[in-house]
């Protein structure tokens, strides 16, 4: 009787949510072409076509690409190419090589579409120009040992470079090789958090994107310092070889880099319904995705 | 403000000192039973059409012509005081009030009590006797959930204490304690309020229109009076509900001179749980809060007034494990927070005019979570401690005066100094293996403020029909080397139609130097007191109102009003930003804008006779505009509610049967939906939003009743109070999310939070 009691007592403490399906009557919504690029300085361009359609439209897995799309690239303000759809590549190619320095607008129509265009200047290749690898250099907050990476690389003078970087550190969980992103940490002004955060040397960063804009030191040397694990920059051999952690730096566009930013935080966000709602950033007139062209530097940390 | 405007408030100001054969007659009002002072009971003499009402310590004050006068005395609930004096020199008359219940009589008020009679609106000083019949959520009486039933205030979210007064935020309400701000005034996560009712004496809410006396938040004052104590015998009253219990002793301590209360409240699902949870984890939660105080008359000029509130919520965890003889853990989480108040007063009467009042004050609010973890491995210990605090602390003193040279003018004058303390929040590792300690602290340092608050204001007497008060409020804010100010006028104007209904209007400027980080809809523990920055100014609000107050005959009382409101520096979430990123800079989360709320409010309410009860409805629109939101556009802030109407009643069936009934409406909460998605580069999808707020959900209605069942003897009264929450079981929404169906198709889903509750509670008195 008493364990009654308390179980109808929990019930109405804990006051069991209830959950039902609604109708909601969204308004009104024009489906619009979503044009994505992932193009890298020397390369021919390639870009995806999809569209995006009503919410209560959603159907999971549903394939949203457009393979019927006109695709026009323009060197400058001069047609440069009609772009094809590639089968294999489920995407539109071009051989036109995306050049360091120039300027290409994209125009995109497709049936019952409404038309979508955009433009992006191409930067320039910057390669990473040495990495320096200090051992245990520090404490993070749970005590565990921090090796410091400085990495280096010049920034071009012009104005408004951006870069997104990336640590692949080499980690093994269960004897079987793979890589992974850990936190990594910076105190450096120039980095800047996905939720635009202030940043102190505890704020943990996705190893994948670092966020940098050279606001702080436009055209000259970077030396960037970040502090990684230490466990994690430690080199692994595979089949005899051995295998080293790895910084990745891309030279982006203004719009990619606020397309991976805002991207990042919904994602982030996704499925919390106390955050407030986040629009992803895009630099498509009359559409949705990022037209962009960036530049990529490998190197091993040893 | 010009040289002729400011002659012009100082000749308002002066007292009329200089009028021949002036006599004064002062004194208390006090409740002849309990001997405690009353707030607010008005004392009138009918023969030179001249008024007042008794102060926060029950003091008044009137200078007339020598003459026979007769002094009257009234109080909502109390039988009339009537006496014929001669009146030939400065006289002390203290006035003990019948209670109407012990009379057993009907009640006329004098019509001076009425509200058409006062200065002030847009306010509402609600019954606790009123307050103690409506249906309670789970049995526990609530101060600030009565006060979600006015006009003009809106609730939160479903069963929350979260009050939004007139278009403004949580954060922009004054919630005082005997005088004393409490920054946090929810349990559970906002379910219940830090209130106990049976403690309470008093509770006034102020939206507009606010006196000078009042600063420090733009939308709302709440002041709310603890009991004094029974001067004259013991008594005690508590009751024994579904999650808590409640006890509350007062008397004399000497008798007829001072007294005591002192309150405590407890839930205890924690310990009837204990015994049925199984395994190695143990946990639990409640809350509870303790008031006390204590008042001596030290001399027939002096009183002092002693009390303080201590309350927590603590949710804990402790898990103790063993492989074998060579290993063993454990494991302990704990999460607490509360406030703690502690108040000193110290009333003085310099002469029959003049009466001042020092009050010195400790406030607290504190947040700590900590997680430890031992564990002994062959031998060697381990030691993980991660602990994180946050909260605000003040230190105050202020001095009052109450000067009251002539029936014509009510000065109120006052300074007072506050040390607040900000700890925005700090977190605490140690580390201890095998011997090697680490101890590490990171986090903001506390910020050390300093707030100067000065006012004057008049209550005048122009003439018969028109009164106006008058008044300017001054704070000076110092912070991290920087030092804001504010002057802040107030205009309050009456005008006596006819004896029963009047006209009122008046604008106030209100700034608030300090902001709240807060979810906005739930009332977390976490939410985060900080000042003013270099990136984050005072919020600042200029209210203009304009109504007008009547008494019907049979003890209906009618306000209408209309209000325009703006708000400049007031904080929104960034598009993103969520309150679970804690330990990040507050600054960085918030985008700073403007706000501005309008509308109409209609409020009745009958205090008295065998049906009781209250009606309310608001017509408002609010909007917020940011410059880095919704592309600049000017949205609807999450609270605007068109409509919102509530009506409450309590009626006394039999004599020892008494049923009460309330039912709210309101026009759904704004919030942004996603209205289309598409695929991002990686495949994910990402989800486009129409205009921020831009969509409404579902009406919220709900309906609750109560039913008491009561014994009285001599010395002793019991009840029985059986109610049900959402009484015809409406799934109010609480949010909702896209999501997709069984068939994987794209649906919206909406939560709900309670269904229909029942709760018994017992109840006694003696």
């Amino acid at each position: 009787m008493y364990k009654n009691i308390v179980l109808a007592l929990s019930a109405i403490v804990f006051l069991a949510s209830c959950e039902k399906e609604i109708t909601v009557k969204v308004p009104a919504y024009t489906p619009k072409l979503v044009i994505n690029s992932n193009t890298e300085v020397g390369d021919s361009f390639e870009v995806t076509i999809g569209k995006s359609v009503e919410i209560l439209k959603y159907k999971a897995n549903k394939d949203l690409s457009v393979i019927d799309a006109t695709v026009m690239l323009y060197k400058g303000s001069v047609v440069a190419d009609t772009m094809k759809y590639n089968m294999e590549k489920r995407a539109y190619t071009s051989d036109i090589v995306a050049r360091d320095g120039d300027v290409y607008n994209i125009k995109v129509n497709a049936p019952n579409m409404p038309e979508a265009t955009s433009v992006t200047n191409v930067p320039s290749f910057v390669p990473i120009a040495d990495i320096q690898r200090i051992k245990k250099t520090r404490l993070d907050a749970e005590g565990q040992q921090q090796d410091e990476l400085r990495i280096r690389f010049n920034d071009p003078a012009s104005r408004g470079d951006y870069y997104i970087l990336s640590v692949y550190s080499n980690y093994d969980s269960s004897n079987v090789y793979n890589y992974s992103y850990g936190c990594i940490y910076t105190v450096d002004a120039s980095v800047e958090s996905v939720y635009d955060e202030s940043i102190d040397q505890n704020t943990c960063l996705d190893g994948n994107a670092i966020f940098i804009r050279d606001a702080l030191f436009n055209g000259i040397t970077k030396e960037l310092r970040l502090f990684v694990n230490s466990a994690l920059m430690e080199p692994y051999e595979v089949d005899g070889d051995m295998v080293y952690p790895k910084v990745i730096l891309r030279h982006v566009t203004e719009d990619y880099f606020k397309f991976q930013k805002t991207y990042r935080f919904a994602s982030a966000n996704a499925g919390n319904p106390f955050a407030e709602p986040t629009n992803v950033y895009t630099n498509v007139n009359n559409g949705y995705g990022v037209f962009s062209v960036l530049s990529y530097s490998a190197k091993d940390v040893k | 403000m010009n040289t002729k405007a400011l002659i012009l408030l100082i000749a308002l100001l002066l007292p009329i000192t200089l009028l021949a054969q002036q006599v004064t007659i002062s004194g208390y009002v006090t409740e002849k039973k309990s001997g405690e002072r009353l707030i607010g009971a008005v004392v009138y003499i009918p023969e030179k059409q001249a008024g007042t009402t008794t102060n926060a310590f029950g003091f008044y004050s009137l200078t007339v012509p020598a003459a026979e006068i007769t002094v009257r005395a009234s109080y909502v609930g109390f039988a009339n005081y009537s006496t014929t004096l001669q009146l030939t020199q400065h006289t002390t008359l203290n006035i003990e009030l019948d209670n109407a219940m012990d009379m057993k009589e009907v009640v006329v008020t004098d019509k001076k009590d009425a509200i058409q009679e006062r200065t002030q609106m847009s306010s509402i000083d609600l019954p606790i006797q009123t307050i103690k019949s409506l249906p309670a959520f789970l049995g526990e009486v609530d101060v600030l959930k009565a006060l979600q039933l006015l006009p003009g205030v809106q609730a939160g979210n479903e069963g929350s204490t979260g009050i939004y007064v007139r278009g403004g935020g949580p954060d922009q309400n004054l919630i005082l304690l005997d005088g004393v701000p409490v920054y946090n005034a929810s349990h559970l996560f906002g379910f219940f309020s830090v209130f106990n009712a049976d403690a309470i004496r008093s509770v006034e809410l102020v939206k507009g229109g606010f006196p000078a006396r009042y600063g420090g938040r733009l939308s709302s004052v709440i002041d709310i009076n603890m009991k004094e104590g029974n001067k004259n015998k013991l008594h005690g009253e508590g009751g024994i509900g579904l999650i808590a219990s409640r006890l509350t002793l007062e008397g004399p301590i000497q008798k007829g001179k001072s007294s005591f209360m002192i309150s405590g409240r407890r839930t205890y699902y924690d310990i009837i749980a204990k015994p049925f949870i199984k395994g190695n984890v143990k946990g639990g939660y409640y809350f509870y809060d303790l008031n006390g105080k204590v008042n001596f008359r030290l001399s027939k000029r002096d009183h002092l007034y002693v009390s303080g509130y201590f309350g927590n919520d603590k949710f804990y965890a402790k898990q103790k494990q063993s492989a074998d003889q060579t290993y063993s853990s454990s494991f302990n989480t704990d999460l607490k927070w509360g406030n703690a108040t502690a108040v000193a007063r110290w009333n003085h009467q310099y002469n029959s005019k003049l009466f001042g009042n020092l009050t010195s004050y400790y406030s607290q609010y504190r947040f700590v979570i900590a997680t430890q973890t031992k564990s002994t491995f062959s031998g060697t210990n381990e030691e993980y401690l991660l602990k994180y605090s946050s909260g605000i602390n003040d230190i105050a003193i202020k001095y009052d005066f109450d000067y009251l040279p002539h029936p014509n003018h009510y000065i109120k004058v006052g300074v007072g100094y506050i040390n607040h303390t900000y700890k925005p929040g700090a977190q605490q590792t140690r580390v201890s293996t095998a011997g090697v300690n680490q101890d590490t602290t990171i986090g903001t340092k506390d910020i050390v403020a300093g707030e100067i608050d000065a006012y004057i204001e008049d209550d005048i007497k122009i003439s018969h029909a028109l009164k106006a008060n008058i008044g300017v409020h001054w704070t000076g804010f110092a912070v991290q080397n920087s030092f804001y100010n504010a002057i802040q006028p107030r205009i309050a104007v009456r005008y006596l139609i006819n004896e029963k209904l009047s006209a009122k209007a008046s604008f106030v400027q209100m700034n608030q130097f300090i902001h709240l980080l807060t979810n906005s809809s739930i009332g977390l523990p976490t939410d985060l007191w900080v000042p003013v920055t270099a990136r984050v100014p005072m919020q600042k609000s200029y209210q203009g109102a304009a109504g007008f107050a009547y008494t019907h005959g049979k003890g209906f009382e009618v306000t209408l009003e209309g209000y325009y409101k703006t708000m400049d520096n007031v904080l929104e979430y960034k598009e993103g930003a969520s309150f679970f990123n804690a330990g990040s800079n507050w600054e960085d989360k918030v985008e700073i804008g403007k706000g501005k709320s309008y509308g109409a409010e209609l409020f009745i309410q009958k205090k008295k006779g065998r049906f009781t009860g209250l009606m309310g409805y608001t017509l408002s629109w609010t909007n917020r505009q940011f410059t880095n939101l919704n592309n600049g556009r000017e949205f609807p802030y999450r609270y605007d509610r068109r409509h919102d109407f509530k009506i409450a009643g309590i009626y006394q069936l039999a004599k020892n049967i008494e049923v009460s009934a309330e039912w709210v409406y309101g026009t759904g909460n704004a919030i942004t939906l996603p209205i289309g998605y598409y695929n991002g580069p990686d495949g994910a999808n990402v989800q486009v939003f129409g205009e921020r707020n831009g969509y409404r959900m579902p009406s919220y209605h709900r309906a609750d009743v109560s039913i008491k069942f009561m014994k009285r003897k001599p010395n002793w009264e019991r009840a029985w109070v059986i109610a049900a929450y959402n009484v015809y079981n409406r799934y109010n929404p609480f949010y909702i999310y896209s999501s997709t169906n069984n068939q994987g198709n794209a649906v919206f889903k909406q939560m709900s939070l309670f269904p229909i509750i029942p709760s018994i509670s017992y109840q006694f008195k003696f």
